[in-house]
């Protein structure tokens, strides 16, 4: 197990340098470049343009410019972003913060609402509970995020007053009374598509023959449920590692909504301005999250199914 | 477990109806991008303009008739292309593990980690945008979640006793991974496949607003629904159309996914 | 980019009849006294009050901005809405009245002791934020940041002419000009290139101007209290400032990037003022509950630019065609619902308003450009080009622009007929910048706010050398060389629209619309004189309280 572990963690961090150097590639061969945006749509002179690139070193080829940076992120230094003039880590503590919160809230929310209902459902195939929420969860899949969301301030912000309508609060327990309609708009796509997950792969297992076997041999329905439920908790646990990284990089359109300073809008604003500093560190960031989230899936999924450990010790 | 198949029907009808809109969109909607610049926004309900016009005098319920093809063409490619590479690639991790798993596990993980928008960006800025740039890079950005769970879903089946005997008869790998994996796999590829068309639909919506999709002026839902959003004070139906549209296409694809999903397992039951 | 982008659509009709009243608010303001505090008449504006309302004590006044800031430092990140909340903060040495003219800031007066030569007199009795006294050496300082190309990416073009800035007395700055330029009186205003900071502060913190942990520090009856890049701004009043004491207590600016998020927030009282709401939605601010709707020229410009050396924009023929195939009036009529005014010319009327008054303005740009919507002359001009028959070309279009992509939409449709397609391409606003003047982009546009009131901030940059239209003319060159030098600017004022009018014979631009800036305030305040020029002084000494 140990050793499992290890493996896969240094096969993180390989990971990691191949993602910050991929987008370090992709950011050099986009159009634009950083010192015209800081100089807007207005006139300049030609030495204003070579003496901001000098000053970000811009003109170094750019394997340089990639080592440079990250010799840096070695010594612990990500940089200053271009547009703001701050230090990327000051710049991203209170942003990654505050998307932290709001994916876990998110994931939490998934969590408790669509996997036992994804259970019921699956449990009781064709009841009226069943049909209900499988037809929720077929609107909230296709209803786009920004509509939901809007819908959600209209309703319980302005109408009834009961939430803000924008911000990120105070911190303590105001943060969270903000984040609570951002965090059910998040929620509402992702939890439909969890929802379906849970409940075909417990219809999936259901249907298998050890279940009419274990049946036949009299095991009592609880006993043949808390097996079901073992053997369907693989797919349904892969899911939702899938969706904290999904959530974690995917606020940015709730973000816009309800006026969040997340790293969302922040990478998208400094993915057209190129600030290169400040892209890097949110993606290698979110590909950290994502790659531990699939970590943990996976360590998850080697110690519940036997079957799976055996192939992967073998 | 059975359910009236009164479902197919109830899916089948508007999703006939949005791909004859989207075959026959010439003939049934010439007008939809002709302009009327100084009738400008008028209401649903006006004469001639059932659904009323947009900013530039459109003819919303035109627009919305016309913009069938590109909601359903650019999904549906997403979907099948994204779970072509998912099904092959997810297939093969799944069963051969080894190298072969965790080098295409890493290359899902890579494609899980960048963000999309950046990804969206960049190519789309490299190779001048529209709209089949867009589908490609939602077919590559699509296609690690399908890898991964195809490959869980394989290697669930793999660990089978029916797999181990199937190994003991001395069948082919292939014959095996093909044969036998596979169709034990679809019923989640599909379900997740048709999910995806819906998640497809909203996706490209969203890139039209960085003008990732088609351009400006094309019928598009995505983009009439961005286009619309600030007519809502003067024609509400610029916007309601085309949302309405998006969510009673999604949810009648995903229904009818759920349909064939249940008659597969029923099916597979049966063997 | 994105952030504008992400906008709604399943709100009801209902959202807009059914405003939500500000009732927690006004309970607050009853409950403030009436402290009747001089507003001082800093800007030294003239007229008369408009607004009924009394300057009031406010104690917190939340203002809904559509984009965020991520520094406070104009001359870092030049949006207009950075300007607005530098003008409360920070002065430069001159400041613009309601009509544009110059007037004292810091300087309390100032003279051109040769063409090249300005002496400034310090106000005596000015301080920074924590009362240390405003020194010639700081306004020295000051300048040199603003001059600084790194620092002040977005003014140091301003700063380019200027050889030597000097302490002459220790009231008393003298700033020298490489060639005389009238429009650098512009230069030292908080409106446009200097905001006047105590060098003390930005060297005690590590030289960073306008970040969080260096805030901007200037000499303005507000000092930034708390800034969350991306997120808010808050200022609290100062009793420092020179000019009196202005009635709000407490400025909270909130950064809400979706258009009807910020709708929705004014419907629940959240925010007292939105400023630069979207024009397609003003109807719905209009209708909304205790709400007004503000209008105000804000000297923007929209218009065609062609790159001159790119063919076959290089044939006169083929942009005079382009140029009658623009339905000015219909674009302001129809996409920008009337809120604007059919343009003639790169100078804005209300640059020149000073001059000539209103009528005189749009009297005299009318002459510039004499191409009226009419597409049999357009076809007729195409004829005689070198492409006859048509020919394809491509714009790209800043995605936070929706009334020129709608515009350029129109156009398309109109010169379709003549065999011209135009592709439309939508990108992020900075890729936009890279199309203007680039040789790959026969065909762009302009979109301009003049921050200054200076009639020539445009054309200087737009028929100067290095325009982007690559246009070269001889006499429109010896004409801009001489709205340089004029100093009489009745006659500066001729010679620039003499200038216009020759370039526009060529039609290397085409104007299309001069712009309107739509502020929504509560009905509980009102802002006095509400115009063109408002915002970039210290406004909020114009926020009165109704009833």
């Amino acid at each position: 197990m140990l050793r499992f572990a290890l493996g896969r963690l240094a096969a993180t961090v390989v990971l990691l340098l191949a993602v910050s150097f991929v987008v370090f590639a992709l950011l050099h061969l986009a159009p634009g470049d950083p010192a015209r945006n800081l100089l807007g749509p207005r006139p300049s002179s030609p030495e204003a343009l070579t003496s901001i690139r000098a000053q970000y070193h811009l003109d170094d080829p750019f394997i340089g410019q990639y080592l440079r940076w990250l010799g840096g992120v070695v010594h612990g230094d990500l940089g200053q972003s271009i547009r703001s003039d701050e230090p990327v880590t000051t710049l991203l503590a209170d942003r990654v913060t505050l998307t932290l919160q709001l994916a876990s809230f998110a994931f939490a929310i998934t969590v408790l609402a669509a996997v036992p209902l994804g259970i019921a459902a699956a449990s009781r195939a064709g009841s009226v509970i069943d049909r209900g929420v499988s037809v929720a969860a077929i609107v909230g899949v296709g209803a786009p995020t920004y509509a939901v969301g809007l819908l959600l301030l209209y309703v319980f912000g302005v109408n009834l007053d009961v939430f803000p309508v924008y911000g990120a609060g105070e911190g303590g327990l105001d943060r969270w009374w903000h984040l609570v309609l951002p965090a059910v708009t998040l929620a509402g796509g992702l939890g439909a598509l969890v929802f379906k997950l849970t409940r075909t792969a417990v219809l999936g297992e259901l249907d298998q023959d050890y279940v009419a076997f274990a049946r036949s041999r009299g095991l009592s329905t609880r006993q043949v449920r808390a097996l079901v439920l073992r053997n369907a908790m693989v797919p349904v646990v892969t899911s939702l590692g899938l969706v904290f990284g999904f959530l974690f990089g995917g606020t940015i359109l709730v973000e816009v909504t309800f006026a969040l300073q997340g790293i969302g809008s922040l990478l998208a604003g400094s993915v057209t301005f190129k600030d290169i500093p400040v892209v890097q560190a949110i993606t290698l960031l979110t590909a950290a999250v994502i790659a531990l989230t699939a970590l943990a899936v996976d360590l998850f999924s080697f110690a519940a199914d036997p079957r799976v450990r055996k192939r992967t010790t073998a | 477990m059975k359910r009236p198949s009164l479902t197919p029907i109830l899916c089948a009808v508007p999703l006939t109806v949005v791909v004859v809109c989207a075959i026959g969109a010439h003939w049934l909607a010439a007008d939809a991008t002709e302009q009327d610049v100084l009738l400008g926004v008028v209401p649903a309900g006006t004469s001639g303009h059932l659904f009323g016009t947009d900013q530039l005098g459109r003819d919303i319920l035109q627009l919305g008739i016309a913009g069938a093809r590109s909601a359903v063409v650019g999904p549906v490619c997403i979907a099948l292309g994204s779970m072509l590479i998912g099904v092959v690639l997810g297939t093969f991790a799944g069963y051969f593990g080894g190298w072969a798993d965790l080098a295409l596990t890493k290359y899902a993980d890579l494609l899980l980690a960048l963000p999309t928008t950046l990804i969206a960006l960049v190519v789309a800025g490299l190779v001048d945008g529209g709209y089949w740039v867009t589908v490609l890079v939602l077919v590559v950005l699509f296609s690690p979640t399908d890898i991964r769970l195809v490959r869980g879903a394989v290697m669930t089946q793999a660990a089978r006793p029916y797999i181990e005997s199937a190994r003991v008869l001395g069948l082919g790998r292939l014959r095996i991974m093909f044969r036998h994996i596979l169709p034990n796999v679809l019923p989640v590829a599909l379900a997740t496949m048709l999910l995806n068309v819906a998640f497809a639909l909203v996706a490209m919506s969203a890139l039209s607003f960085l003008g990732l999709g088609v351009g400006p002026g094309e019928p598009d839902w995505g983009r009439q629904l961005s286009d619309g959003r600030d007519l809502l004070g003067r024609n509400a139906a610029a916007v309601i159309v085309p949302g309405v549209l998006i969510i009673v296409t999604a949810a009648a694809i995903n229904l009818l996914g759920d349909w064939l999903q249940e008659r597969s397992v029923e099916r597979a039951g049966r063997r | 980019m994105s952030d504008q982008s992400q906008r709604p659509f399943q709100i009801s009709r209902r959202l807009v009849l059914q405003g939500m009243g500000a009732s927690a608010l006004l309970a607050l303001l009853a409950a403030c006294g009436g402290d009747d505090t001089d507003a001082g008449d800093a800007t030294g504006d003239s007229s008369t009050g408009g607004g009924s309302g009394s300057a009031k004590e406010i104690d917190l006044l939340t203002i809904g901005f559509p984009a965020s800031l991520s520094n406070l430092y104009p001359g870092k990140e030049a949006g207009i809405l950075n300007y607005y909340v530098a003008a409360l903060v920070a002065e430069g040495l001159v400041a613009p009245d309601g009509t544009g003219k110059l007037q004292p800031a810091l300087a309390e007066s100032w003279e051109q002791t040769s063409p090249t030569t300005y002496v400034y007199t310090l106000r005596s009795g000015a301080t920074f934020h924590d009362g240390t006294p405003v020194t010639a050496d700081d306004v020295v300082y000051s300048i040199g940041i603003a001059k600084d190309e790194t620092i002040s990416p977005n003014v140091a073009y301003y700063w380019a002419n200027t050889t030597s800035v000097e302490k002459t007395a220790d009231n008393q700055v003298t700033i020298t000009l490489g060639s005389p330029d009238v429009a650098f009186e512009w230069g030292p205003c908080a409106a446009n290139a200097l905001w006047i900071v105590s060098e003390k502060y930005v060297e005690d913190n590590g030289g960073d101007i306008g970040t969080p942990t260096s805030l901007l520090y200037g000499t303005g009856p507000y000092k930034v209290t708390k800034f969350v890049p991306d997120s808010m701004v808050e200022l609290e009043r100062v009793d420092t400032w020179w000019g009196g004491t202005p009635p709000v207590k407490t400025v909270r600016f909130d950064f809400i990037p979706e258009e009807t998020t910020r709708l929705l927030a004014r419907q629940s009282g959240d925010i007292d003022i939105a400023i630069n709401i979207s024009l397609d939605q003003a109807q719905q601010w209009e209708d909304t509950e205790n709400t007004s709707v503000l209008y105000a020229a804000d000297r923007s410009y929209v218009g065609i630019d062609f790159n001159t050396a790119v063919e076959p924009f290089d044939d006169v023929h083929v942009r005079t065609a382009i140029a009658h195939a623009a339905d000015r009036a219909s674009y302001v009529s129809q996409l920008l619902g009337g809120r604007g005014e059919a343009a003639t010319a790169l100078t804005t009327p209300e640059q020149i308003e000073g001059v000539l008054g209103a009528d005189g303005a749009r009297e005299a740009l009318k002459v510039v450009l004499d191409l009226p919507y009419d597409l049999e002359a357009a076809k007729a001009e195409l004829a005689k080009s070198k492409v006859p028959d048509g020919f394809t070309t491509k714009v790209g279009i800043s995605s936070s622009a929706p009334q020129v992509s709608a515009a350029f939409q129109v156009l398309k449709a109109a010169v379709e007929p003549l065999g011209i397609v135009i592709e439309i391409e939508e990108m992020p606003v900075e890729q936009w910048f890279d199309t203007i003047g680039s040789p790959d982009w026969g065909l762009a546009y302009m979109s301009y706010t003049s921050t200054t009131g200076d009639p020539a901030e445009m054309s200087s940059w737009f028929l100067g050398e290095g325009n982007p239209a690559s246009y070269a003319n001889d006499e429109v060159t010896t004409l801009m060389g001489q709205v340089r030098e004029e100093t009489d600017p009745a006659k500066r004022v001729e010679l620039l629209i003499e200038a216009q009018r020759v370039a526009m014979l060529d039609v290397p631009y085409v104007p299309l619309w001069w712009g309107v800036a739509a502020t929504a305030v509560s009905d509980d305040y009102t802002i006095e004189d509400f115009g063109s020029y408002t915002l970039v002084s210290p406004w909020t000494s114009r926020i009165l309280t109704k009833g």
